[in-house]
């Protein structure tokens, strides 16, 4: 299942994401931006997620969408064919 | 029944962003963040000004971006700030371009500022006018134009 993936994206969001709400808080699809993250916030979650599994987000991924929730974000690295990333 | 037409109108954005968190940036990630995010020309101004300059123009691209109405696929290396005759000017391209010129946009003025914890930026364009030719007036609340409003604040044509 995708549970190590999931708490890799929360730590990585609790390190980047600088919410204002504790990431323990949130649910796997609760919105990110409304719990406080900015645009350049994403940014630096999107790098930070690129240097944990090794990948790159192109250019067609960089949607506000991507990056609005946990969920979100593991679908993404799914995409991005990252082990144990699919649901 | 007639083609409605919507008047020119002015388009605002605007954006704040913390300085501290552009610094975070570049000591976290270094090369990698300075290159995803912004221009030779911008990382120039910033090796000048240092973090304030970057998270000011940082903020100026996401006002920029309020005023497309979109950030979706847009590369934010595609909104240039850069300075002319002590003024900051606007350049787009690619996708950033092709979708301001889609929603009518004009030529795209801003203004950057920062002090303390923060930098911001305001953008300002007019958007031009535009016909439906589908549309057919049938009553007086023509002129009621409802815009959709961004999350940003920013609006879709």
């Amino acid at each position: 299942m995708s549970s190590t993936v999931t708490d890799s994206i929360r730590a990585l969001l609790a390190e980047h994401a600088r919410l204002g709400v504790d990431v323990a808080s949130l649910s796997d699809t609760d919105d990110l931006y409304t719990a406080g993250m900015t645009s350049h916030a994403s940014v630096t979650v999107m790098l930070a997620c690129e240097d944990e599994w090794d990948v790159e987000f192109p250019q067609q991924m960089l949607k506000k969408s991507t990056f609005a929730s946990i969920a979100n974000i593991r679908a993404a690295l799914a995409e991005l064919e990252v082990e144990g990333a699919s649901a | 029944m007639r083609a409605r037409t919507h008047p020119p109108r002015v388009r605002t954005g605007c954006d704040l962003q913390r300085i501290e968190d552009v610094a975070d940036a570049i000591r976290t990630f270094g090369d990698r963040y300075l290159d995803r995010v912004y221009t030779p020309v911008e990382q120039r101004a910033g090796r000048i000004g240092g973090a304030a300059s970057l998270a000011a123009r940082f903020a100026a691209k996401e006002a920029v971006l309020k005023l497309i109405g979109t950030a979706d696929g847009v590369d934010l290396r595609s909104v240039e700030v850069d300075q002319e005759a002590g003024r900051p000017v606007v350049r787009l391209t690619d996708r950033a371009r092709d979708l301001a010129e889609a929603v009518g946009l004009g030529p795209v003025d801003v203004s950057l500022s920062h002090s303390g914890d923060h930098a911001m930026a305001v953008a300002v364009a007019m958007v031009a006018p535009t016909t439906d030719p589908h549309h057919q007036h049938t009553d007086q609340h023509d002129d009621h134009h409802t815009d959709h409003h961004t999350e940003h604040g920013g609006t879709t044509a």
